[in-house]
């Protein structure tokens, strides 16, 4: 009986990887189409894709994803960590409330806070000529609430005991901050830097309201195109976005070590 | 007179309605170990966390070497403290630990360095100074704490509870391990624990508490032997309690044990007069069961019958139930070739008169 749960256990891990990845490799298979068809057994491979994907049709809208990805997740990832020291170390009975108006954009469609933000620029003229800015504070607007719980999670995960240590031992406040808390929380900051990174990376509902000419990230982009022309092209395009997010998870990882908090508290 | 180390007048503390400390007054000399020991809510570490300064009390002062410290922050107490669960920064390894407060105050590397490595020697955990805490067993991470603790020298070490997460041979043994080492560094210690036994072995004067206010203060001895109350001498070791009433005037008093178990002669020390209601306490240990043929003089006697027999490794505990229903302890050494006891046999439980101590009932 052991056996054929460990078994079942086995084929079903296999299968959820497979429903995760196998639509990536299709990318990639169609990304290297040597004709302008999307074909997933293509005769031969070529790389011809990926010379359209570096001009800077593609390369413009790249590099403003990049930076307002960056952008948004520190200022991301700041919120989020003044959030959380609120919530976690002020004791204070409206605490839950607090939590609750910080996690509050999560409650709403995404595409609901992109149309009411789009109002709400256009009544106090922000909506031209901005650019990045709007987009910037609607996408960190939507992380909020997903570096705010990765954060306050990493505080309530260390013994507050340390804290008491640390003074005893001389340390001021914000020599403990230094020295403590935020090594401590070096964890959870990297998380929410690269998980704002990410989800403001790939975000549409948010920028396809908020996106203008000159000021289009690589998901509006792709839509854009979309409308017109479905080619290998898209593929590559996207073939190149995963690559970067790939590294720079593999890199962000490799200093802040955060994997571990993603699934247990330690 | 040389001024006590650490002063406590009137201490109180009080959490909303709750009382968790009152009428808290000590003074302990330098390089003195005192042990504040009590059950679990007695308010002994809230009197600790307030030595350290994690928060103020309601009223009352606390100085530290002659200085009022009752509102500095605990950064500016210069005391040591070791916590229950140890408490290292897990991010550091055990050299950074044991540094850390130099660091803080601003010490040079080397000198850091230098310290970090003495204070690992005392404690012989020199070799663990690039490990980190999570490679340390608790034993070795108890270690590490207290030679955390140490390393800048504070004027008063705080112990919360840091033998009670360790195995009881490791504990017995750190506990002579910690009591060589404050001796030697002449520290003045505050040690906080709920084992009567830690209490009695490691300190120059403990100091019993019960809900909230101190019960005794006194030397172990004193603590074991002359227990003021009922709960000091119910909390610290073993004690069979006996209700009766004072007959006869001087030194022919005696105590009129109720439900008729008999009469013992009240001992001299005893301010108790005639009709007076008391209750008395004996230690398992100071009662004699009389052998074959032995002198059972009168006054001193109680009968009765052995009810259980328990070995408890170096000691037999003889339960005797008397006349009246009330079962009485009785610890006898567990040596080669002594007697045998019974279940069910009759007993003569022979009781030396000075060893009663008698409370007002």
């Amino acid at each position: 009986m052991d056996r054929a749960l460990n078994i079942l256990f086995r084929v079903s891990v296999v299968a959820i990887f497979a429903f995760m990845l196998l639509p990536m490799l299709v990318v990639v298979i169609a990304s290297l189409a040597p004709t302008n068809q999307i074909e997933l057994v293509p005769d031969s491979l070529s790389l011809q894709w990926f010379g359209e994907v570096f001009t800077d049709r593609w390369l413009r809208p790249l590099q403003f994803s990049l930076e307002l990805a960056a952008l948004t997740s520190i200022c991301a990832t700041i919120l989020g960590l003044m959030g959380a020291f609120a919530v976690a170390y002020f004791r204070c009975p409206a605490n839950s409330v607090v939590m609750s108006f910080l996690l509050s954009p999560l409650s709403a469609p995404q595409i609901v806070v992109g149309i009411a933000l789009l109002q709400a620029f256009a009544m106090v003229s922000m909506h031209t000529g901005l650019g990045i800015v709007t987009l910037l504070l609607g996408h960190t607007l939507v992380m909020v609430p997903f570096t705010t719980r990765m954060i306050t999670n990493n505080i309530y995960s260390f013994d507050r005991t340390l804290q008491r240590a640390a003074s005893v031992l001389g340390a001021t406040r914000a020599q403990t901050l230094r020295y403590v808390i935020l090594p401590l929380l070096k964890p959870g900051l990297f998380a929410a830097i690269t998980f704002s990174f990410i989800l403001s990376f790939n975000n549409i509902p948010i920028s396809l309201f908020l996106s203008q000419p000159g000021a289009t990230t690589i998901s509006i982009a792709v839509i854009n195109y979309l409308e017109y022309r479905i080619d290998p092209a898209l593929a590559a395009v996207n073939v190149v976005c995963l690559v970067i997010i790939i590294v720079l998870v593999a890199v962000l990882e490799k200093i802040g070590k955060f994997s571990h908090t993603l699934y247990k508290r330690d | 007179m040389q001024e006590p180390d650490v002063e406590l007048s009137d201490v109180k503390k009080m959490y909303d309605d709750f009382t968790a400390v009152e009428d808290c007054t000590l003074q302990i000399d330098r390089g003195e170990f005192v042990t504040l020991l009590g059950p679990s809510g007695c308010g002994k570490t809230t009197t600790l966390n307030m030595i350290a300064g994690f928060f103020p009390p309601t009223r009352g002062h606390i100085r530290i070497r002659g200085e009022d410290v009752t509102r500095l922050p605990p950064n500016k107490r210069h005391v040591g403290m070791v916590f229950q669960n140890y408490a290292l920064f897990p991010h550091l390894t055990v050299e950074q630990n044991v540094g850390f407060g130099l660091k803080m105050r601003g010490a040079d590397n080397a000198a850091i360095a230098k310290r970090a490595r003495e204070s690992l020697e005392l404690v012989h955990m020199g070799e663990f100074a690039q490990r980190y805490p999570r490679q340390l067993s608790g034993g070795q991470q108890q270690r590490i704490a207290l030679a955390r603790a140490i390393a800048p020298q504070p004027s008063v070490l705080l112990l919360d509870e840091p033998l009670s997460n360790l195995d009881l041979k490791l504990r017995e043994s750190m506990r002579r391990e910690l009591k060589t080492l404050q001796r030697e560094l002449g520290v003045t210690a505050v040690f906080v624990t709920h084992d009567q036994d830690e209490a009695l072995t490691m300190s120059d004067r403990v100091v019993v508490m019960n809900q909230g206010r101190i019960e005794q203060i006194g030397s172990p001895t004193e603590i074991y032997a002359q227990p003021r109350s009922h709960f000091v001498a119910a909390f610290v070791g073993q004690m069979n309690f006996f209700t009766g009433t004072v007959a006869g005037t001087g030194a022919d008093r005696v105590i009129e044990i109720d439900d008729g178990a008999g009469r013992l002669a009240c001992p001299d020390a005893a301010s108790v007069g005639a009709g007076e209601k008391v209750e008395f306490g004996i230690r398992p240990e100071v009662i004699a069961i009389a052998g074959e043929g032995e002198p059972t003089p009168e006054g001193r006697t109680l009968e009765g019958t052995i009810e259980d027999v328990v070995l408890a490794g170096p000691i037999i505990q003889v339960y005797v139930g008397l006349t009246g229903g009330r079962s009485v302890r009785v610890d006898v050494l567990n040596v080669q070739g002594g007697p045998d006891y019974t279940a069910g046999e009759k007993a003569a439980l022979v009781f030396m008169t000075d060893d009663l101590i008698v409370f007002g009932a």
